[in-house]
């Protein structure tokens, strides 16, 4: 376990060095927030208290958590997987005695561990003293931080099998912004999953996506959940890492032997 | 006249080999095209979503939104297509590669940009063209003469002032090495330009509109369009907003490229 944490900290030490892009990450994110207060103004103006059972506050913790959750789980997974199968520095990993799934989880948890200094905890304070939001206080300010790291785990395999796919083909930015695309919209992270409409919301419940946000952030903001629904929820975030992490061990044995490294 | 025609054939010639080298890479090719789709698809399904709940934003129907949507996706293809090569200038500043456009007796941005024609654009250009002509059916606009050659005059100004933006945020490259941060962020702003610029309060009304001047990506040309007769005088100014803003970005840049000194090896 602890060569695993050296790996953590070589990132957090690299990463230290562009301080100039993390202010500009949170002036974005910053201004993304206040788009999403003024949309959802301009939506809630119309006179309705309530939306799909949720009203204006509860939207606006939900999106505005939601794009900073993506900051801190943007660890450029794939892109790092797909540079190292085209140099072929690739196989340097294939040489060591570690494992690469649990190589890339504890390098991706020292972005995500800087990510949330450098760009979450800034922008949770602001959230929280300019826009003053209210929340249910009570036992989900416990499955929160819990839920939020399962979402992580799962986030972490859907990188990984996005990174896989890369050893197939050289598309990084195809793949890369196809998966945040799918994975925003049909997480809840665009638009809570409470405005879907019957059928899609359904369909978004079997797939693992809402598991990364939309479990984590109704378990922050829902008033009509009780300790059964968190308990269901961090069970069902359990079974999708599993899920994804044995089918990346499985993905991984196949996608292992298309990797061609010439010379070197 | 015939400087013009000579950095045309250039330009044809550069391009030609660039995607002859880019073919190389065809799933590439068919992989980002689709995600260039997927990501704009994404954009109006959501607004698709959100019209379940609701009947209007601030006054404004689904097709209406549609429309400006499209509006913007189309005034930000040119940027797309012909300045790509933007995103990647920290690299080649920092590897010193750069000062190879310093050798030949062309336009240096000229040469910098016509290394790279970004194909997967292509996708947004048809997506973009698709939409606002299912937007304008739906909505009845009535595409005289007169109103073809305003959209054109508006796509162009428009998209002048998307490539002044990014050309901007470029060129502190030349000052900040590892300023791709900037770049995402005027990209990011760029895609708010989707939303009516009547949302947000004064303040940020005034920001959009007279510093980063966003509002006139697709706000007030696409009034033109949607309230024909009635619309504000600012519409007009976006031609000139366009030249102005391409003045200032082309001046930062000039200044910008007579400071870099390479990397000394």
């Amino acid at each position: 376990m602890k060569k695993y944490f050296t790996i953590t900290k070589k990132v957090f030490r690299i990463i230290t060095v562009f301080r100039f892009n993390f202010i500009f990450s949170i002036i974005g994110n910053l201004l993304y927030i206040i788009i999403l207060y003024f949309l959802w103004g301009a939506i809630y103006s119309s006179g309705a208290k309530k939306l799909n059972g949720m009203t204006f506050n509860q939207v606006f913790v939900y999106l505005s958590l939601a794009s900073t959750i993506f900051m801190l789980f943007s660890t450029y997974l794939e892109w790092g997987m797909s540079r190292e199968v085209i140099e072929g520095s690739i196989v340097m990993h294939f040489v060591k005695p570690v494992d690469l799934q649990m190589y890339k989880l504890f390098e991706s948890l020292g972005f995500v561990l800087i990510n949330f200094v450098t760009v979450t905890l800034p922008s949770i304070l602001m959230i929280l003293v300019v826009f003053r939001p209210q929340m249910p206080l009570g036992i989900n300010l416990i499955f929160f931080p819990l839920s939020l790291i399962l979402a992580y785990f799962i986030m972490f395999n859907i990188d990984f099998f996005v990174g896989l796919l890369c050893f197939y083909n050289e598309s990084t930015w195809g793949m890369s912004s196809a998966k945040d695309s799918i994975v925003m919209l049909l997480s809840g992270a665009v638009i809570p999953i409470s405005f879907f409409p019957g059928t899609l919301k359904t369909i978004v419940n079997f797939l693992p996506f809402q598991a990364v946000y939309n479990i984590p952030l109704d378990t922050l903001v829902s008033y009509n959940l009780n300790i059964n629904d968190y308990l269901r929820n961090i069970v069902l975030q359990l079974v999708w890492v599993v899920i994804l992490f044995i089918v990346n061990r499985l993905f991984f044995r196949k996608a292992v032997k298309v990797v061609t490294v010439n010379g070197g | 006249m015939k400087r013009f025609r000579f950095y045309a054939r250039l330009y044809i010639l550069m391009i030609s080999q660039y995607i002859k080298a880019r073919m190389q890479f065809r799933s590439d090719f068919y992989i980002s095209t689709f995600a260039m789709i997927l990501l704009n698809i994404t954009g109006i399904f959501s607004y698709w979503i959100l019209f379940h709940s609701i009947s209007s934003i601030d006054g404004w129907n689904f097709n209406q939104l549609v429309f400006l949507y499209s509006f913007a996706l189309l005034a930000t293809t040119p940027q797309q297509i012909f300045f790509d090569n933007l995103w990647v200038i920290r690299i080649s500043l920092r590897n010193g590669n750069f000062i190879k456009y310093y050798f030949k007796p062309i336009n240096t941005l000229f040469y910098y940009i016509s290394e790279v024609f970004d194909i997967k654009g292509l996708g947004q250009l048809g997506l973009a063209l698709v939409m606002l002509i299912y937007s304008s059916v739906k909505l009845g606009i009535n595409w005289n003469l007169l109103n073809i050659i305003m959209l054109i005059v508006f796509i162009l100004s428009s998209a002048l002032i998307m490539i002044s933006l990014m050309l901007l945020a470029a060129s502190i490259s030349f000052w900040v090495i590892e300023s791709v941060s900037v770049i995402m962020l005027i990209h990011k702003l760029s895609e708010y330009s989707r939303y009516p610029i009547t949302i947000f309060n004064g303040v940020f009304r005034f920001i959009f509109t007279g510093i980063i001047p966003i509002a006139f990506i697709a706000y007030y040309p696409s009034r033109y369009f949607l309230s024909q007769g009635t619309f504000d005088v600012k519409v007009f100014a976006t031609p000139f907003v366009g030249i102005i803003l391409f003045m200032i970005a082309y001046r930062v840049w000039t200044i910008g490229v007579n400071r870099y000194s390479g990397t000394g090896s």
